[in-house]
């Protein structure tokens, strides 16, 4: 930019200088002025156009959504990093089914890689996994419902941290999908079965049994 | 070069802006339909907790209300587990593997489940008895279930049990558990038995008036759009001396009222007000009442100061207008700004309310709404706004508007203010929404918005109310949006006029730059 400004007022100097000698030949000086003065807009524009084109790059670096002018075929990609260092790639639009991350997007925060410092890269896996499906295959409902049945046939802990990074993540389907399934292992099970499922000891001692009894009328039924 | 460099500082501090947003979206937001919503995070209330052990002892803690249980199962903050020698926190070991889940988390999965696998899961361990004794997941289960034709009583769970189980004599032993700490679950018992501080009530710095013209109020209040308190308005009331329980009972009789998101008979809503312990309690705001009980709306009149009610062209298309507004200590609205730009007033009848006010372009601390005004995010319950955010407006220089409005007393409140009202006993009220001359060009701006769908509030017909309303206006008092629009660009013209001549004529104004 300083090149550009400092060529043209060097180009100035040079046209001062020509206008200087026209005046001395006045018999040709009109044309001459006029073809020196053809130039000097020409040079001027060369140089403004650059300036432009600086300008022009700046503001697209500073908006929002580059893609749309940059390139206009390959999608966004973001970068999410796991906890343990790990990196993800993926569609901008697969990383805003997280509220959380849309938030980030939309006001700029997204153009290195966003760190998620709660998720080990295992949950991040399985949570680009959802999101994927459900932004490819968002009007088939079916589909959608039996990949989710699918999708929760995992072990306890990885359901538990998926339910955590959901929240921290703000999926909201994913994190009403987790919940259901723990609430349907507690659904229809007597205090014995509950205990087994989730690991829970009986810390109740016998009087406190009976007292907690006389409050629930569907216990013993 | 500087440019750039200045580029890199703004993402820096958006950065920090946004994660501090999202936590607070995620601390404080009111969705779902859920009653509850998370907190701040642990730390804070550690921090606060010990900073109130080691404080004062003028200031210590908060006054509970005298009708406090004695114990909310034992449920302790969690900065109280540095303390216990053992340092066993039973909310784990009685989660079992749920124990890695946050406690918002898991009030959310018992949140899904119904009655009866509730009742069943607190009898697994101590942990669970406490997340299931939960009083929001029975009052969610009892709304739900029996819609609006419960009788409370005393907690919501033996109102539910009571209704499917009416032979089952119901006994809250109230277990002690000890050795169980919970900071989310702390702050939602402690914030359903505080009391409002006095240091709370104690800024009173409203413009009071009495006995003034219209043309007074319209110049010094309505046009230049600031609150005021009006005394000595409602003398004409017949409600102020008839209006007690008794008589309410008797006219309304089997009236179904509008109750938060139920309809209750107005007997059995003061039975559930007198008896309920809560954070926000249900607020009866009824937006028909004078429809269903004309002798209710026959007892009241408008005050003089805003008798023009340009709304009345639309008729019975008109959206909500008029409110009564019942409810126990405790209950109120958080921080809003009142729907479609309107004004409004509000008149006490009986009981007191305290208020705070914010003027349209200052956003309260703690309030977050969404860039597009759709959605506000704000602490779950007024007393919780009081504990964790009212003291940060003391250090401000222009401090809001409060006041407590007592009965026989009018407030108004300008279109665009944002507000918060607590009942500080049990009160009735009427409050009105209006639009007269003054604001008329703001809410026909509010509702040519694009987004008038969401926006626009108090009739089905979201969409189309801004051109019924411009036709009907224009068809009763023609020409007077064209007045009002010369009115309002001769003013800009003074404005940018006067500044002008300001900053010529001033010295102060720094010498005249010479720029391309």
């Amino acid at each position: 930019m300083l090149y550009a400004i400092f060529g043209v007022q060097t180009f100035l100097q040079r046209d001062l200088e020509l206008r200087n000698l026209s005046l001395f030949n006045r018999r040709k000086g009109f044309s001459y002025l006029f073809q020196k003065s053809l130039l000097f807009p020409f040079s001027i524009s060369f140089f403004l156009s650059q300036g432009f084109i600086y300008l022009f790059l700046l503001s697209s670096r500073k908006s929002s959504s580059p893609a749309a002018i940059m390139s206009s075929s390959s999608p966004k990609m973001i970068t999410l990093q796991s906890s343990d260092g790990e990196t993800f790639e993926v569609e901008e639009a697969v990383a805003m089914e997280s509220r959380t991350i849309k938030h980030m997007i939309e006001d700029d925060c997204a153009n290195s890689s966003i760190p998620i410092p709660n998720v080990t890269s295992n949950t991040l896996t399985k949570v680009i996994e959802y999101c994927k499906k459900h932004v490819e295959a968002k009007s088939d409902e079916e589909g959608l419902k039996s990949f989710d049945a699918e999708f929760m046939k995992i072990d306890k802990d990885t359901l538990y941290d998926l339910l955590m990074a959901s929240n921290y993540l703000d999926i909201k389907s994913l994190l009403d999908l987790g919940c259901q399934t723990v609430a349907d292992k507690i659904k229809g099970k007597n205090p014995e079965e509950i205990r087994k499922e989730f690991g829970i000891k009986n810390d109740f001692t016998p009087e406190e049994e009976e007292e907690i009894r006389k409050e629930s009328p569907w216990v013993f039924d | 070069m500087r440019g750039a460099k200045n580029l890199i500082a703004q993402t820096h501090k958006r950065k920090r802006n946004i994660k501090q947003k999202t936590a607070w979206k995620k601390q404080c937001s009111v969705s779902r339909n859920h009653i509850f919503a998370s907190r701040k995070p642990e730390a804070d209330i550690l921090h606060e907790l010990e900073k109130e052990k080691v404080g004062d002892d003028s200031a210590e803690g908060f006054s509970l209300k005298a009708s406090a249980p004695s114990n909310s199962h034992g449920v302790q903050p969690l900065g109280n587990l540095y303390f216990s020698p053992s340092s066993h926190n039973s909310r784990n070991s009685g989660l079992g593997n749920l124990q890695s889940l946050t406690d918002e988390l898991v009030l959310e999965i018992l949140g899904l489940l119904g009655g009866t696998h509730l009742g069943v899961l607190s009898t697994v361990s101590k942990s669970l008895y406490v997340f299931c004794n939960h009083e929001p997941l029975w009052r969610n289960i009892v709304l739900e279930t029996c819609k609006g034709g419960f009788l409370f009583y005393e907690t919501w769970k033996s109102t539910y049990v009571s209704a499917i189980r009416p032979s089952f004599e119901i006994l809250n032993s109230g277990l002690n558990v000890r050795d169980f700490y919970s900071d989310y679950l702390f702050q939602s018992w402690l914030c359903a038995n505080l009391e409002m501080k006095p240091e709370w009530l104690e800024r009173d710095n409203i413009v009071r008036a009495k006995g003034i013209s219209v043309e007074e109020f319209v110049s010094r209040f309505e046009e230049p759009n600031k609150p005021v308190l009006l005394e000595g308005c409602l003398e004409n009331w017949a409600a102020l001396d008839k209006w007690d329980r008794n008589y309410l009972i008797d006219l309304c009789g089997n009236v179904q009222f509008s109750v938060g998101p139920v309809e209750m008979k107005l007997e059995e809503y003061f039975r559930y007000s007198d008896l309920a312990k809560e954070e926000r309690p249900l607020y009866l705001f009824d937006p028909r009442f004078a429809r269903k009980v004309p002798n209710l709306g026959l007892d009241y009149e408008v005050p003089v100061y805003f008798s023009e009610d340009l709304f009345s062209v639309l008729g019975d298309e008109r959206p909500d207008y008029r409110w009564i507004i019942i409810g126990p200590a405790g209950s109120g609205s958080s921080f809003h700004i009142d729907p479609n730009s309107t004004s409004a007033w509000n008149a006490v009848i009986k009981g007191s309310k305290k208020w705070i006010l914010f003027p349209p372009d200052v956003v309260p601390p703690g309030v977050h709404p969404s860039p597009d005004g759709v959605e506000v995010a704000c602490p779950v319950s007024i007393i919780e706004w009081f504990m964790n955010f009212y003291n940060e407006t003391r250090s401000w220089k222009k401090k809001p508007i409060e006041c407590v409005c007592k009965a026989g007393e009018v407030i108004f409140v300008p279109n665009g203010w944002w507000h918060l009202v607590i009942n500080l006993e049990d009160s009735i009220a009427i409050t009105q929404n209006f639009v007269s001359r003054r604001n008329l060009l703001n809410v026909l701006d509010f509702l040519k918005k694009p987004n008038a769908c969401m926006i626009v509030s108090g009739t089905r017909d979201r969409v189309n109310l801004y051109e019924k309303f411009k036709k009907a206006i224009e068809a009763s008092f023609p020409g007077i949006v064209d007045d009002l629009l010369s009115k309002a660009e001769d003013k800009k013209i003074q404005k940018k006029k006067l500044s002008f001549w300001e900053s010529v004529t001033d010295s102060n104004a720094g010498a005249f730059k010479f720029s391309f």
